[in-house]
């Protein structure tokens, strides 16, 4: 390498960034060249001093509290407050679901666990609901729905049965004016009249 | 999945943390407007964490929050349309104070030493990143504060290697002009 093509390279060489056939390369002219070491030394030097210069600088604490406040507030599932605006508690009955449905929150939020019971209850009710459902499903659809001739047909004849059953429980004739037993809203009637 | 977004919170701080002093102050040298940087630095923190599910445990976190902080930089420097009032070109002879290559201090006056560019006064060396371009003071401070790889800084900058290396030969060549002629005009202050 000549000392033009070496001083070209100077900052990626003391940057560490060439590839190590170059470095080498570079490392050999420098033994070789005092003139090159010289002015890569004292380029080296300036570089060091500059890039103090450059990165001197501080931490804001007050600054940096605040973006990283902003950082946990933004966590997607971050644990929230309860709105300012609700004013007014539940009473009376409302009260009562509002704290057993706190108390569910709470042991579901302790116990993730509590998820998959929740779950396994619920496949079990609805396991026994469709067993228990589907014989009755079949026998419905087996009767099916009757026809309004025959509902006709039906009230029909419980009409007649219930005329047959009338005239059945029905007295003889055998006196005309023997009343019937009078309840008490007769007696009264009947204290009217007299008077 | 509560527990899950709090871990996920707690390992991005965690990985935050140590890099908080790097990126203000690679943000407070890269951003015009030095009162706008909370808000660039509060942006970016926001839309890495919104984002921090699509990044990967194998690349380097520096560098990608340092790209997303570069971007939100960048996006309120052009938002003020300030670049343009605020950079002006170096001449070219001021270029030639350089101390690389061996060349004499044409001025006359002292050598800029080791010393003096590690001793810069803070003024001086916002006054000197003024002079680069968007890009060459991105480039520069990238390689100086956030210590990525050239890699790293054009998958930043969207920019190819090439011009990385360019980029940072000449920020590099600008701050040392520039702190070299103010170090020349010291001197002769001092010598009036």
């Amino acid at each position: 390498m000549r000392c033009e093509e070496v001083q070209s390279l100077h900052g990626p060489y003391l940057d560490s960034e060439l590839g190590a056939r170059a470095s080498l390369e570079i490392e050999q002219h420098l033994k070789s060249c005092p003139g090159c070491a010289r002015l890569f030394a004292e380029e080296q030097k300036l570089e060091a001093g500059l890039k103090a210069g450059l990165a001197r600088g501080s931490r804001t604490p007050a600054l940096w509290e605040r973006i990283e406040r902003s950082v946990v507030a933004a966590a997607p599932t971050a644990p929230r407050s309860r709105p300012p605006g609700r004013v007014s508690e539940p009473s009376g009955w409302q009260a009562l679901l509002w704290g057993l449905g706190e108390q569910l929150r709470a042991g579901l939020r302790r116990s993730p666990r509590a998820w998959a019971g929740l779950a396994l209850v619920w496949g079990v009710i609805l396991v026994l609901d469709l067993t228990a459902s589907e014989p009755n499903a079949r026998l419905v659809a087996g009767q099916g729905i009757p026809s309004v001739s025959e509902i006709r047909f039906a009230w029909k004849q419980k009409q007649l049965l219930m005329a047959d059953l009338a005239f059945a429980l029905e007295p003889a004739p055998a006196g005309k004016s023997s009343p019937a037993p009078p309840g008490p809203h007769s007696d009264r009637q009947t204290d009217n009249l007299n008077t | 999945m509560r527990e899950t977004a709090t871990s996920d919170a707690d390992r991005f701080l965690a990985l935050l943390r140590p890099i908080e002093r790097d990126l203000e102050t690679y943000c407070r040298r890269l951003i015009w407007e030095p009162q706008e940087a909370p808000d660039a630095l509060q942006n970016a923190v926001m839309r890495a964490y919104a984002a921090f599910d699509r990044y990967h445990e194998d690349a380097s976190f520096r560098a990608w929050m340092f790209k997303i902080l570069t971007h939100e930089a960048f996006a309120l420097n052009r938002k003020h349309a300030r670049i343009a009032r605020h950079e002006f070109q170096l001449e070219p002879e001021e270029l030639e104070g350089l101390p690389f290559a061996g060349e004499p201090d044409q001025g006359g006056s002292r050598p800029l030493s080791t010393e003096a560019l590690s001793e810069v006064l803070e003024p001086e060396l916002a006054a000197g990143l003024k002079t680069l371009t968007d890009t060459e003071r991105a480039v520069l401070l990238l390689r100086a504060i956030g210590d990525l790889r050239y890699r790293e800084i054009g998958e930043s900058l969207g920019i190819p290697l090439g011009s990385v290396m360019g980029d940072l030969s000449r920020a590099r060549q600008k701050m040392r002009a520039y702190i070299a002629r103010s170090t020349r005009r010291a001197n002769l202050l001092e010598e009036n």
